[in-house]
């Protein structure tokens, strides 16, 4: 009986804010809702090890850039150290992308040991939607980090945004059949939101 | 403002502008405002803030949501509420001061918001403001430990809330755009 219980308490032990079972706006079957959750998994964990790549990528530049730092003609050589000046710089650009990068890390790791249920678009929502003005269809995956890359999940094309990207914020707070606006640049572009999950 | 009750929350770190935001949504009456804890709660806070162990500190803010929560269903028979902090502040602070509040948080019994925001802002910009209001005010708080603060805003990027970036824009825009979203459905 105590193994029952726990069972059907599951999501509130596991994430913040779960327990409201499958989504209705995708009026989906228990399976499908299962099935979005594998979907956003398998992406986070894309997602997260391409940042984790990033990072050590950066930290490879950052021990080249520190190098080229010491190298770098002083004031006694060139009579100035603007070339030891600007690779300082450089040095100081990468450790805050490192930083950026890492903190970016831990937000997807929280959100990879426990998922929230989402209902609206949000962060860790996945939203197909519908641009008006070409009849196109598209999904996106709303992320704390790590946006601007596309991925391949079951021959589905879905493009991660980062929540604070002007793209995700024309969707935050939309749900199935609302329609949102992206202004860019004097441009204007419609969306009609077919499911979020 | 639709005629159906909204009760919305707004959550995030300390600097976010969480209280000017929701008290420019109150300021023309389209909602009212309400800040958790509450009543004997927000008296006894400081004292609990000092001296419990963050397991101590989770169950009695654990408690006072729910008591704002009665006061909250309450207050939507008459008007629509936007709620300064709510559970997810409530959950975020503490799972960050102690990992395992995670596995016994719950907000069972609570009432959920029709739409619950994360505010947001870049750590620099957080940290100005927070500067700002100290010497505004000398009552103010200030949280000295920034990775902390890090560490939670993190956390709250974790949860599946509503963003809102408000580094750039003004409470006014925030507002606004709070307002656009959440009548969105009519």
């Amino acid at each position: 009986m105590i193994v029952v219980e726990a069972l059907q308490d599951w999501p509130n032990v596991l994430s913040i804010n779960d327990g409201s079972g499958p989504p209705e706006s995708l009026n989906s079957t228990f399976t499908c809702w299962i099935g979005e959750k594998m979907i956003k998994h398998e992406l986070l964990q894309r997602v997260i090890d391409k940042l984790k790549e990033n990072s050590e990528s950066a930290k490879q530049n950052l021990a080249t850039a520190k190098q080229a730092v010491i190298d770098a003609p002083g004031a006694m050589q060139s009579h100035s150290d603007t070339t030891r000046w600007q690779m300082s710089r450089r040095v100081e650009a990468i450790e805050n992308t490192i930083s950026e990068t890492l903190r970016a890390l831990n937000a997807l790791e929280l959100l990879m040991r426990a998922p929230p249920t989402v209902t609206k678009c949000s962060s860790y929502a996945v939203i197909e939607a519908q641009n008006l003005d070409d009849g196109t269809r598209a999904k996106y995956f709303l992320l704390p980090a790590g946006g601007g890359s596309k991925y391949e999940v079951d021959g589905e094309e879905i493009t991660v945004l980062t929540v604070g990207a002007p793209m995700a914020r024309a969707f935050m707070g939309a749900s199935a059949g609302d329609e949102v606006e992206l202004k860019i640049q004097g441009t204007t572009r419609r969306f009609s939101v077919i499911a979020v999950a | 403002m639709k005629s159906k009750r909204i009760f919305i929350s707004l959550d995030g770190v300390d600097g976010v502008g969480k209280t000017t935001v929701a008290k420019l949504l109150a300021s023309d009456g389209s909602f009212q405002y309400h800040k958790s804890p509450s009543g004997v709660f927000a008296q006894w806070r400081d004292e609990v803030d000092a001296h419990a162990t963050p397991l101590e500190r989770y169950c009695f803010y654990r408690l006072a949501t729910q008591f704002d929560s009665a006061k909250i269903r309450r207050l939507l028979e008459n008007t629509s509420v936007v709620c300064e902090h709510y559970i997810t502040t409530t959950a975020t602070y503490h799972i960050v001061m102690d990992a395992r509040i995670r596995l016994i948080h719950n907000d069972n019994g609570l009432l959920k918001p029709d739409f619950a925001f994360l505010l947001g802002a870049r750590s620099e910009v957080r940290n100005r403001r927070i500067l700002e209001r100290a010497m505004i005010r000398s009552d103010a708080k200030i949280e000295a430990d920034g990775s902390f603060l890090d560490q939670v805003a993190e956390t709250f990027l974790s949860l599946g809330l509503i963003y809102v970036d408000t580094s750039d824009v003004t409470p006014e825009v925030v507002a606004t755009t709070i307002k656009r979203i959440v009548t969105r459905e009519e």
